[in-house]
């Protein structure tokens, strides 16, 4: 055999090997979770998903029922309000690049990627901490808890912003020049505009959403100071939103953390929960990006 | 490939909806009141007995030994936010669970365990109703809140210990017992002086038979390395008991460790990091709260007291050090800084020597606050008095932690009484 020939086989044999070993975590991932987490679900079904987490140090698994309806109620307030701000800035960088604004916003938004989410936690903090104080001064009350369920949301909406946006962005740079022309030269106001350009990207904005929300769903840092968790279900009632309130990330957290054999079981279940609801929301938004309108 | 995706998809997706409709067909009516409101209501009545006020409130009894309370318990579904010490927080959990049931589903404690340290920083934001800590207010928060007025107590909740873990394979439990150590012995190891485990100064220790059984091999010295009252408490002991370690790196939810200059120690991640990488480690040795070594059955190591008794950690040589240290506590407003070294390397046949409390830390002045809040400061004085009482009977203390003696309890119970007004 030639040399060539043994050199392209020996590369093709470590490129191989390289990609096994790059998505062997995964795999595994997803295995000793759904191993884990199953038979723990199993146990305590279908209980498990409503009840509340039972005392350290017994038998029960219990439930992780508060988590799931915190998880739920965080991630869709967040979306809902993240997601009109990252399309209107998006919509305002690719119209107005040209001036500086644009610029900036393009930039900025960007740039916090790469925040560190404990710092938007703290931050939220922070500035609702300034908020109570201000507002005492003038003799009112700050609408929003430090600790509840909406600066909870307020944390993770700025955690998905950048990440719904930036999608959105390059979406709507994809847009061909020739396309952009037809709308403007038929008279169309930016406004009109921006609503068919929205809807020739379609697809990008069901992915920007997935990539946004499953990100939401994994955080833990910005909701230890904002969203505080709760573990047992709060009262419920239209005061909800205002007080502390749960989620799976934090529930897996403490449990898998603490010392006592049923909450570490207890906190497996929960991670296949998540788990299984992020490949759910991965796969359906893949399908409904990959559909034709 | 996607075609195989989507199957899957469809099926993970039809369980989890499932779930979701299980989990909201729920009758969500009454959450706030426990799973089952009916049966809880009668555990209250059969557990204390119940009779209501004029005013509204539940008016119940709760006892401890000899001791008998009286607390009321607003009809109207109360939530106490509270949060802090990580040691506590198993115990808080089945506290709150309990209480609940005994309020008649009333009153929900929302314990979080961010961190003594964050607990009582965020107490004092007035974000949390209560905050409890492994050591009571500091200097710094005790100096604001006074400049501020502030009226406010600390008061005892629970005690527990600080075990010392080790791994000598060569070591024979059933044999020799558990290691012997004293607390010079310790503070040398982590100083970094005594470096092999057959050093005379262990070895000496040790009955007689079992003295060869110790190897020479350099000791790994295992601690903390994030900010712990569990370090605290280690660190006050070793301040106690040796006057170099008082000197040299002293007392604090983090130090220096100078075995680790030397290459001879490690940190680890919480009371799990640390008792797995001495687990991991031959040769180390480790500390660990006693309710996390007592849950995972995990051995540790005799300490000798000040009276030269070697003891084990258990619910008695605890109790022994807490009836001779906090017989008197202070002031529930004052400066309690003093009040952790008092239970520290007591005197006693049976007394343990590293034993230390968790303290509540809770604001007076709730009804006068912008938001006066009477419903709140009252479900607040019933759960710390139903902590105080019920809470420490052996079927409501979770394995692991020791109930206060009903003195000091009761002098909680006064000043919960005495200054939380409502």
């Amino acid at each position: 055999m030639d040399t060539r020939r043994l050199r392209s086989s020996l590369g093709m044999l470590v490129f191989a090997l390289l990609f096994v070993i790059s998505i062997f975590p995964v795999f595994h991932l997803i295995a000793v979770v759904f191993i884990n987490g199953s038979s723990v679900i199993a146990s305590n079904f279908p209980g498990f998903f409503y009840e509340e987490r039972p005392l350290p140090g017994t038998e029960e698994v219990g439930g992780v029922g508060p988590y799931i309806l915190g998880t739920l109620i965080l991630v869709s307030l967040a979306t809902v309000i993240a997601t009109p701000i990252a399309i209107f800035a998006a919509i305002y960088a690719t119209q107005s690049l040209r001036s500086r604004l644009g610029f900036a916003t393009s930039t900025l938004t960007r740039a916090m990627i790469e925040f560190p989410t404990i710092i938007v936690g703290l931050s939220v903090y922070g500035f609702l901490r300034i908020l109570d104080e201000v507002l005492g001064m003038i003799g009112l009350q700050n609408p929003i808890p430090r600790f509840s369920a909406l600066s909870g949301a307020i944390a993770l909406a700025i955690v998905m912003i950048p990440f719904i946006y930036t999608q959105i962005e390059d979406g709507l740079r994809s847009v061909p020049n020739d396309l952009r022309e037809a709308i403007y030269s038929l008279g169309s106001s930016r406004i009109k505009a921006s609503i068919i350009m929205m809807r020739y990207i379609k697809a990008t904005v069901i992915t920007a959403l997935a990539i946004g929300i499953g990100k939401a769903l994994g955080e833990t840092a910005p909701l230890f100071f904002t969203a505080f968790g709760s573990d047992l279900y709060p009262p419920i009632d239209a005061g909800m939103l205002f007080r502390p309130i749960g989620s799976l990330t934090l529930g897996i957290y403490n449990m898998a953390l603490s010392g006592y054999d049923n909450w570490i079981r207890a906190s497996w279940g929960a991670a296949l929960i998540l788990l299984s609801i992020s490949i759910t929301l991965f796969i359906v938004s893949r399908i409904l990006s990959h559909r034709r309108w | 490939m996607l075609k195989k995706i989507i199957p899957i998809g469809i099926l993970i997706a039809i369980i989890i909806i499932g779930a979701v409709a299980l989990f909201m067909y729920k009758p969500w009516g009454g959450v706030g009141v426990p799973t089952q409101p009916t049966d809880t209501r009668n555990t209250a009545v059969t557990a204390t007995a119940t009779t209501t006020t004029s005013s509204g409130m539940i008016v119940l009894t709760f006892t401890y030994e000899d001791l008998s309370v009286k607390a009321e318990i607003p009809r109207k579904e109360v939530l106490i936010t509270g949060g802090g010490s990580t040691f506590v927080n198993p115990q808080m959990q089945a506290w709150a669970q309990k209480f609940r049931s005994v309020s008649g589903g009333y009153v929900t404690v929302n314990y979080q365990s961010i961190g003594s340290g964050a607990g009582e920083a965020k107490w004092f934001d007035k974000a949390l109703d209560f905050g409890a800590s492994d050591v009571p207010i500091s200097k710094t928060t005790y100096d604001r809140l006074i400049s501020r007025k502030a009226s406010f107590i600390q008061i005892p909740l629970i005690a527990g210990a600080v075990g010392i873990i080790y791994n000598i394979p060569e070591w024979d439990e059933s044999k020799c017992g558990p290691l012997r150590l004293s607390g010079d012995v310790i503070a040398d190891i982590y100083l970094g002086k005594i470096l092999y485990w057959d050093d005379d100064r262990i070895k000496m220790q040790q009955v007689e038979e079992c003295r060869s059984l110790l190897p020479h091999e350099i000791i790994r010295g295992i601690h903390r390395s994030d900010g712990s009252g569990t370090t605290a408490l280690f660190t006050l002991y070793l301040s106690t008991v040796s006057s170099e370690w008082k000197t040299r790196v002293g007392t604090g939810y983090t130090v220096e460790w100078p075995r680790d200059a030397m290459g001879y120690g490690e940190g680890a991640r919480g009371n799990e990091g640390v008792s797995a990488k001495v687990k991991g480690t031959k040769y180390s040795i480790g500390y660990v709260e006693y309710s996390y070594a007592v849950a995972n059955k995990i051995p540790m190591a005799a300490l000798k007291n000040k009276d030269g008794f070697y003891i084990v950690p258990s619910a008695e040589a605890v109790m022994e050090a807490l009836k001779r240290g906090a017989k008197d506590l202070p002031p529930p407003s004052s400066f309690w800084g003093d009040v952790p070294a008092t239970l520290i390397n007591r005197e006693g046949e049976k007394t343990y020597p590293i034993v230390g409390m968790v303290y509540a830390f809770i604001y007076t002045d709730i009804v006068s606050d912008i938001v006066s809040n009477k419903d709140l400061a009252a479900a607040l004085s019933a759960f710390f008095k139903w902590v105080l009482t019920e809470g420490q009977k052996p079927e409501n203390i979770v394995t692991g932690y020791v109930p206060l003696p009903k003195e000091l309890a009761a002098k909680a119970i006064k000043y919960i009484e005495d200054y939380l007004k409502y």
